[in-house]
């Protein structure tokens, strides 16, 4: 850091003015050009072929920095995803392994392609759960129709969805094995392993709830 | 009219009237909890306070108090105008009333929302009034700031069962007592109180009793908040996907003016709300006609019959055409219904005409319970329209009907309608050759018909109903017609199109305006806004 | 022309088997390669998942079997084969060049390997301490030079006659030693996989992507015509197939007439003989005096099969694709056409063959008609609508144009026959441009290197040799054309359908016009010319051929050169996966065989 504090915001982006390319006759014709892009191209194809086939490249995941493009040879080769990927999503889960979901709809709300369904439902009346109050009785999210934009994990108030499984989407035979169950989505951990969540909040019921103030009926 | 001046706007008001509902009237809506304009005042919530000028040549009335000041960072003496509750406090001619110029009621606002949010757990996704919540809107509108209180908030009881349509929440109540005074004062039957104070107060019903007088859900509608929800909407559907329609309550002859909400992608009622109609239902509807969405999805007809069989409705419709064209007319009757529009009806009665049918009689549903609030024994929400649609044709009651089909002379019969009235008709109308039974409900004529054609519910189709006071109120469409039913007069033009006498008219209007002469003058429905609680 | 007897009818069948599996197998290969040389353009391994796990032993004995059969043959050539006296030199040369070939190839591909994979052993490690794998292809060049003059300067001397001795059994030693040594150098490589993956440079894939297309649903709309939405890939598939039978892929082959009928194979032939009409075989499915004319027609079919296609699928994307395939194919048939008429004119023959022939005697179609060539390129690039000229399918507007209802082998008739159209294009102009199987110096009897009558080298070669030697050159001349198309795909963007338009009528039709009168007049202005011009343009065209052998020579060194170069990168972390992967230890590993 500067001893002279960066302005909050974002960077402004200082542009070079790129000038026209000149129209002179080698260009108008297209026939030196194209012969120039052939060129550009076979050189490519010959010292990346040979590259390949000599088991000369860079490590694709090792970023070169002045060895031009580099690309991962997928399924081949499978770079690790990085840390904010948004992969197939997961639902975490209370301390007793009951949903986090209270089944707002503010995910299926924000999402764009409409592909999450709930269901609502609520623990009967004697059922120690029963101040959880409402959690999805159907919680189902058609990752065909997904577009991976996260806005459900933005929009979640209550940490209960995430797409950080690190899991991207997979190809599967039919569009049946895409319809994610609530049993399923609870069932993927996290990159790190754990099913928690970090909604810090309680609700009675819960081991961790203040309890009530006085005592009633 | 006398005037007072609200925001550097006359508004006109009636003697008596308070600012908060000539504000109302005038389209202004000052923020409020507790106030209700078909309930007592409270002046509880504090919500309303507007500031009220002195009049001219006479001192404001002013208050001593010690306001921060951050410059000094010491809390200096100052005076501060007495604000008035605007639901309490009566309009006076050339009144001036400051509501939102008034910075003193914007801090007063600011301090009343955050006064009332200090203890709300704030679990706005659980709660089922997300999305038409005052706190909500309050805090957004008011006050905008982060809760400063540290401390564990008190934490009452949740989810508390009420009776069998009420669940209450004591955390998120705040003690506004509109659903106290909606039990003594609309239902009669003070059910609900309040007990302890401040912060740990909470609403609770009277020992050994539960909440179950008929006007439960009107409790539920008056909770400005998320404490009180019902348990017939609670957790079906988030607010913010459903859209409203007016329609009028078809439970009773009563015809309250009510607002049909409904999800537009899967095409479901999911509740009622009452409109305000002053000449009708007040602000008010009961909770059979609350419930009575149910019946738009439950036991209905979806699909033609024809002997019982599932059928195509243009199939079915075939046959009714033959059977109608083989019948003679003088063994022929037509059964209009009360439970139908004046559309549909009036739809039968010009197939009747058509066909030079001259038996014309009326089924309903039973009768019921009554009160005088809301509630009318006649069951039934058009029992006035069939009465005035059928009086030239010489209406006959089911009664006669029965004993017409016992005497043969209806052995082709065309009925509108699902349910009989009381009495033991339902079984004489086995004895029917031919039953054409056009019908929105499973019930006595769908069981024993001989060709069912489903029709729309009242939600699903526009249509105008006569209530018992003889007030024409037109209902618009909700969702569009389930499963392969059609509104019933669109069945009938069909039919009559089929059996080769096509009627005159084509479309809704064109119907209504045939139909014109003959119904009472209908009115459209009230514009009050959607919104309005 | 031949009479049709069993032999000659058995003759025709194997020639179209051979021209039929070698436009297919080309286009499958190509299938394969445009996509995956997308692929390594951008530094990335193309589609190669099919693989056949095959069990070490196998594999090894899949390596030393070819080893030992060369071997054997080798030895059979020493042992049973004695040379006579004048052929002694010709043997020793081969054999020193072949040894010297084999042993320089062995060591650089192993060198590469162990600077790939690390040093394992001890001969990897005295490999390694060699340092640059370019060294030994230097070495083995220059060995190759040292033993050609050697043998050359030394021919007749007695010191001489003990270099060819040396050079006749050390050269087959070498070549049996660098042979059978890589053999037994990959099996002990391989020895501790648990299997091995053949994978036939990603080859295997097309077989498994064709496989899978005929088990694919084959849907058709509801509403389309069902007769001739089937019938539309088999009239765009076959046409672009037949077209091969007018091309020679080889010269004619020579047989001594035996009781009228087809005897041995003639040893050697004279270099302007013409054989015995009954005995000799043209490598070429059917003989046409037509030839070019036929080519065109049956070309020309292959919009019927496209525009069908647009029609039959009840699709507007279809039928637009298909409109524009027709008008599009139509329009640059004329260029086409115009374009050959000047080399028509050039070579006086409408016969493939006898423009071959032509070629051979004077020089290459490509120096001749450069202009032609130009065009002609463009104009069956757009013809099998290929990118640039992609237009009927321009999936950007019109989904996939006239195949968009098209699934499984349906779909894949139409691709193949794009590729088979390019396959015979690029046959078709290599007869016609590059001489066919003519390559420089080589005639029917053997290898003449000379400029204008001075003879600089001279070898007599068996006539099988050099038929053999003339149609690889084709084959590769061909493969060349198709990798050029291949790259224009890869280079350039599509064009509009008016600039489409644009080029075809106002661009490429005028110049290849202009072409026709240019080519008449040039040639009327040869013709009447003295022989003196002739004898100058004899000399022209030996330098045409000069030209190309030293080019192919020096293109060849360069390449050799080019892929022992070693090279240097500098890495580093640069994302959070990167971290994530570094942490990993990293995914060089993996396996990613080309």
């Amino acid at each position: 850091m500067n001893n002279e504090t960066a302005a909050l915001g974002p960077k402004k982006v200082v542009g070079t003015p790129v000038p026209r390319p000149q129209r002179t006759a080698s260009v108008q014709t297209y026939i030196p050009e194209i012969a120039k892009g052939l060129g550009i191209t076979m050189k490519h194809f010959f010292q990346n072929t040979k590259e390949m086939a000599f088991g000369q490249r860079n490590d694709p995941v090792l970023e070169a920095i002045e060895d031009g493009i580099n690309c991962i040879s997928y399924p081949e080769q499978k770079r690790p995803y990085p840390a904010r990927f948004r992969g197939v999503h997961r639902l975490t889960q209370r301390d007793d392994g009951a949903p986090r979901c209270v089944a707002c709809l503010c995910c299926s709300t924000a999402c764009p392609a409409q592909c999450i369904h709930i269901e609502a439902g609520e623990y009967p009346e004697g059922d120690p759960r029963r101040g959880y109050e409402r959690f999805p009785q159907r919680f189902v999210i058609d990752e065909l129709r997904c577009i991976f934009c996260g806005f459900c994990v933005e929009a979640c108030p209550v940490d209960a969805i995430r797409m950080d499984t690190g899991i991207h989407a997979a190809p599967y035979d039919s569009r049946e094995q895409f319809i994610f169950e609530k049993e399923l989505l609870m069932a993927f951990p996290g990159r790190d392993g754990s099913h928690l969540t970090a909604n810090p909040r309680h609700e009675p019921g819960e081991s961790t709830h203040p309890g009530l103030d006085r005592d009633h009926h | 009219m006398p005037n007072f001046k609200l925001d550097d706007r006359e508004i006109p008001f009636e003697p008596g009237e308070t600012i908060i509902r000539a504000a109302q009237k005038a389209g202004i809506d000052i923020p409020h909890y507790c106030w209700h304009a078909g309930l007592s005042v409270a002046a509880n919530c504090r919500m309303c306070l507007v500031e009220i000028l002195p009049p001219p040549g006479r001192p404001a009335m002013l208050l001593d108090i010690l306001a921060w000041d951050a410059d000094k960072q010491e809390y200096l003496p100052q005076k501060k105008p007495k604000l008035v509750p605007s639901c309490q406090q009566a309009a006076a001619d050339g009144m001036v009333v400051k509501s939102q110029t008034s910075e003193h009621v914007d801090v007063a606002r600011a301090a009343v929302q955050e006064l009332l949010l200090l203890n709300h757990p704030v679990d706005c996704p659980i709660c089922d009034q997300a999305g038409e919540c005052r706190l909500q809107d309050y805090w957004l509108e008011h006050q905008g700031t982060k809760k400063r209180m540290r401390d564990e908030p008190v934490h009452k009881p949740k989810a508390v069962v009420f009776g069998p349509t009420i669940v209450y929440d004591a955390e998120r109540c705040i003690l506004c007592t509109r659903c106290v005074r909606v039990s003594e004062e609309l239902a009669k039957d003070p059910v609900l109180s309040v007990r302890e104070r401040g912060n740990l107060g909470e609403i609770v019903v009277a020992p050994g009793r539960q909440l179950d007088h008929p006007y439960t859900l009107m409790t539920e509608y008056v909770c400005p908040v998320g404490a009180l929800t019902s348990i017939d909407f609670r957790f079906k559907a988030r607010v913010w996907f459903l859209r409203s329609t007016r329609t009028v309550c078809t439970g009773c002859a009563t015809g309250c003016n009510s607002f049909s909400d409904f999800d537009p992608r899967n095409q479901k009622v999911y509740r009622y709300r009452p409109r305000e109609n002053l000449a009708v239902n007040k602000f008010w509807m009961c909770d059979d006609g609350m419930l009575d969405h149910r019946r738009i999805h439950e036991g209905r007809v979806l699909e033609a019959r024809i002997a019982g069989a599932a059928a195509a409705v243009p199939t079915a419709l075939a046959k009714a055409a033959e059977l109608l064209a083989k019948a003679d007319p003088s063994s022929t009757a037509v059964v209009l219904s009360a439970e139908h529009s004046n559309e549909d009806n009036f739809a039968l009665l010009s197939l009747a005409k058509a066909f030079g049918i001259s038996d014309v009689y009326q089924s309903a549903r039973p009768a019921g319970q009554g009160d005088d609030i809301l509630r009318h024994p006649d069951k039934n929400p058009n029992t006035a329209g069939v009465a005035a649609l059928g009086k030239a044709s010489g209406l006959k009651t089911f009664v006669e009907f029965v004993e017409a089909i016992r005497g043969g002379k209806a052995r082709t019969v065309i009925a509108l309608g699902s349910a009989t009235p009381t009495g033991g008709g339902a079984a004489a109308l086995s004895d029917v050759k031919n039953l054409i039974a056009i019908s929105t409900h499973e019930g006595p004529f769908v069981e024993r018909a001989s060709v069912v054609l489903p029709a729309s519910s009242w939600a699903e189709a526009d249509g105008t109903f006569v209530n018992a006071k003889g007030m024409s109120q037109e209902s618009e469409k909700a969702v569009t017609p389930q499963g392969s039913s059609k509104p019933a007069f669109r069945l009938l033009a069909e039919l009559a199109a089929l059996a080769g006498k096509p009627f005159a008219w084509k479309k809704l209007a064109e119907l209504r305006a045939a139909m014109a002469p003959a119904a009472p003058r209908s009115v459209p429905p009230e514009s009050a806004s959607l919104g309005a609680e | 022309m031949m009479p049709l007897t069993i032999v000659t009818f058995l003759l025709f069948v194997l020639k179209a088997f051979v021209v039929v599996m070698f436009a297919m197998n080309v286009a499958v290969i190509l299938t394969w390669a445009d996509r995956r040389q997308g692929a390594m353009i951008q530094d990335r391994v193309g589609p190669n998942r099919a693989v056949a796990w095959i069990p070490t032993k196998v594999a090894q004995g899949l390596a030393l079997g070819p080893a030992l059969a060369v071997v054997a043959g080798v030895a059979f050539v020493l042992v049973k084969l004695e040379p006579l006296p004048e052929e002694l030199a010709s043997r020793a040369m081969l054999f020193s060049q072949l040894g010297i070939l084999f042993t320089w190839l062995t060591f650089v591909v192993i060198a590469g390997k162990v600077q790939t994979r690390g040093v394992q052993s001890s001969f990897d490690a005295w490999l390694y301490s060699l340092g640059d794998p370019r060294r030994i292809f230097y070495t083995g060049l220059f060995a190759h030079f040292l033993a050609l003059f050697v043998g050359l300067a030394l021919n007749d001397s007695s010191f001489g006659t003990q270099i060819r001795d040396i050079g006749y059994g050390g050269g087959a030693g070498l070549l049996i030693f660098s042979v059978l040594g890589g053999a037994v150098y990959a099996a002990l490589s391989i020895r501790n996989e648990p299997r091995i993956g053949l994978r036939l440079a990603g080859l295997l894939h097309p077989a498994a992507d064709g496989l899978k297309t005929i088990f694919k649903e084959d849907f058709i709309p509801p509403n389309a015509d069902k007769f001739l939405h089937s019938l539309a890939p088999f009239i765009s598939f076959f046409p672009a197939l037949v077209v091969m039978a007018v091309i020679p892929f080889g010269d004619t082959l020579c047989f001594n007439v035996d009781h009228g009928g087809l005897g041995a194979l003639m040893t050697t032939v004279p270099r302007d003989s013409v054989c015995a009409a009954a005995g000799s075989v043209r490598l070429q499915v059917v003989d046409l005096d037509v030839g070019l004319l036929y080519f065109f027609a049956l070309a020309g079919t292959g919009i019927v099969g496209a525009a069908l296609a647009g029609w039959a699928s009840d699709n507007k994307y279809s039928l637009l694709g298909g409109v524009r395939a027709a008008s599009q194919m139509v329009s640059y048939e004329v260029t086409m056409g115009l374009t050959l008429v000047g080399a028509v004119m050039v070579y006086g023959s409408l016969r493939v063959d006898k423009m071959i022939e032509w070629q051979q005697h004077n020089a290459w179609g490509i120096f001749v008609q450069p202009l032609a060539f130009f065009l002609f390129f463009t104009a069956s690039v757009a013809e099998s609508k290929r990118i640039p000229f992609d237009i009927p399918e321009g999936e950007s507007e019109i989904v996939a144009g006239y195949f968009t209802e098209y699934a499984g082998m349906k779909f894949a008739m139409f691709f193949f026959a794009e590729y088979i159209a390019v396959v015979t294009s690029a046959g078709l102009m290599s007869a016609i441009f590059l001489g066919g199987w003519d390559l420089p110096f080589l005639y029917r009897d053997g290898l003449h290197v000379s400029i204008g009558g001075t003879v600089l080298f001279e070898q007599t070669l068996p006539h099988v040799m050099v038929v053999v030697v003339g149609a690889l050159g084709f084959v590769l001349k061909t493969l060349t054309l198709c990798w050029l198309q291949l790259m224009i795909r890869w280079t350039l963007p599509r064009f509009r359908y008016d600039q489409l338009m644009r080029l075809g009528w106002r661009k490429l039709l005028p110049a290849s016009l202009a072409n026709v009168v240019a080519t008449g007049l040039i040639v009327m202005a040869i013709v009447s010319a003295g022989p003196e011009v002739g004898k100058f343009m004899d000399l022209v065209a030996d330098y045409t051929r000069a030209f190309v052998a030293l080019v192919g020579l020096g293109g060849f060194i360069y390449f050799v050169v080019f892929l022992a170069k070693p090279v240097h990168k500098r890495k580093t972390l640069s994302s959070s996966s990167a971290e994530y992967a570094a942490a990993a230890g990293g995914t060089r590993s993996a396996r990613m065989s080309a």
